[in-house]
């Protein structure tokens, strides 16, 4: 009796350990398949175009499942203060958050990936249709490789400095060898007036030409604002349509967005409706995200997503009216002004000691050779 | 005595002043300043004016 209570007791937790694997087995089982354009190699963060994402739900002779809602979200790669991307305060944070009802098994968006690094995508599967199939969740990364520009210009840069630091550390190396009447050599002087006359152009340039440029890119921003302005509520001859949602949003956080479609006459929600969703950084007139979706039940369509740089930003929802329906396409949105912040002072602290230390360096190296020359000169 | 001995301080200090570890600190400095007006300072008319640099350069991050 003893050691069938033990048998009973081992298999138990033998049973309850297999029935976790039955979860794991079933996402293997069924599976996310994602396609990208451009190619997963090809894709670059802060690109022209957004990259275009199709997740397909595959059982597993590898068919489509039809009918299924897909809850996608979109993780940023993890932070990386000693090797800093371009927006550091996206690093570590949810870039879109979506779930989507689809009768083809497919989620598609366009997404601009900001920054390099490993993303992840959580997804969570669940049939429309009870017990068609089993849900499941998956995890799938995607490994985006930084602008090779990026790398030419920090090489330029490098080698830059460690001619000016050679240079430099040269000939303030030679300050023992003065002529009559000499406190400071000559062109020890003449380097150090040199590099005060750089670091006084540099900012005379940039003041005086920022100053020329913020006035006119003020102009241009209020010529915008008024002859684009955008109205969050719509009305056709059977749908009244808002859009939801804060109108300022910070980098790093995610903003709730939501679309409410009824009729005016019943006042009734109006379901499947298809709806284009599009988020324009206006500053450079680029495309961030974009998806196409459909009403719910609830005749409302939900999704979260980051706005990842500081400037103006444009959402906007176009309304396709039903094939039935006389009614001319529908457009409302609205403005979205993203608050900026600043890098963290820690961060461009290490990356301005990078080039400090590559400085320093050839310069140790200029000026210690020049002071062993006249040695080794000797020893000749 | 005093005048002596302001001449002798005013010469350390001219001595101090032209050495090289302080000429060597000079030079390092200025070009440290150049390099963070244009690649990390945070005021917006200076930072709008070198935005494409930053984001065309690594390890620099931006807003």
């Amino acid at each position: 009796m003893k050691y069938f209570k033990l048998a009973l007791l081992v298999g138990v937790i033998c049973l309850m350990s297999h029935s976790g694997d039955c979860v794991f087995s079933q996402s293997s089982q069924s599976s996310v398949q994602l396609l990208t354009e451009p190619a997963l190699e090809k894709i670059r963060p802060l690109a022209e175009k957004p990259v275009k994402f199709t997740f397909k739900i595959l059982d597993k002779t590898g068919k489509a499942l039809n009918n299924a809602n897909i809850h996608l979200t979109l993780l940023t790669p993890p932070r990386s203060p000693w090797f800093s991307t371009d927006f550091p305060w996206v690093e570590g944070t949810t870039l879109l958050d979506i779930s989507q009802p689809s009768k083809t098994g497919e989620l598609q968006f366009q997404q601009i990936l900001p920054i390099r690094g490993n993303y992840t995508f959580k997804l969570a599967v669940n049939p429309l249709i009870a017990d068609s199939f089993q849900p499941f969740q998956q995890t799938l990364s995607l490994s985006v490789s930084e602008n090779e520009i990026k790398y030419r210009n920090y090489v330029i840069l490098l080698v830059l400095l460690l001619f000016v630091g050679f240079g430099g550390g040269w000939i303030i190396g030679a300050g023992k060898s003065l002529q009559a009447g000499e406190v400071v050599p000559q062109r020890v002087r003449l380097l150090l007036s040199s590099a005060i006359i750089v670091a006084i152009v540099t900012l005379l340039f940039i003041c005086i030409t920022a100053e020329v440029g913020s006035s006119h890119s003020e102009h241009e921003n209020h010529q915008s604002e008024i002859s684009n302005p955008l109205n969050d509520q719509g009305t056709t001859t059977d749908s009244i349509i808002q859009l939801l949602g804060e109108e300022n949003a910070t980098v790093g956080q995610l903003n709730n967005f939501q679309l409410k479609a009824i009729n005016p006459q019943t006042q009734k929600p109006i379901s499947n409706l298809p709806l284009t969703i599009k988020a324009n950084q206006l500053e450079n007139n680029l495309v961030i995200f974009a998806t196409q979706a459909e009403t719910d039940h609830q005749g409302q369509f939900r999704w979260q997503q980051q706005f990842f740089d500081g400037s103006p930003h444009e959402l906007t929802v176009t309304i396709s009216p039903n094939i039935a329906s006389k009614s001319q396409p529908l457009q409302i949105g609205k403005a979205i002004e993203v608050e900026a912040i600043h890098p963290p002072l820690v961060t461009r602290l290490i990356s301005l000691g990078y080039m400090l230390f590559t400085l320093a360096i050839a310069f140790g190296l200029g000026f210690w050779l020049h002071r062993l020359r006249p040695v080794s000169a000797m020893k000749r | 005595m005093t005048t002596q001995a302001f001449s002798n301080l005013s010469d350390r200090a001219v001595r101090w002043t032209l050495s090289t570890p302080v000429q060597s600190a000079l030079y390092l400095s200025l070009c440290g300043l150049t390099l963070w007006t244009v690649y990390f300072t945070t005021y917006p008319a200076m930072h709008n004016q070198v935005h494409s640099l930053r984001h065309h350069t690594l390890t620099v991050s931006c807003h």
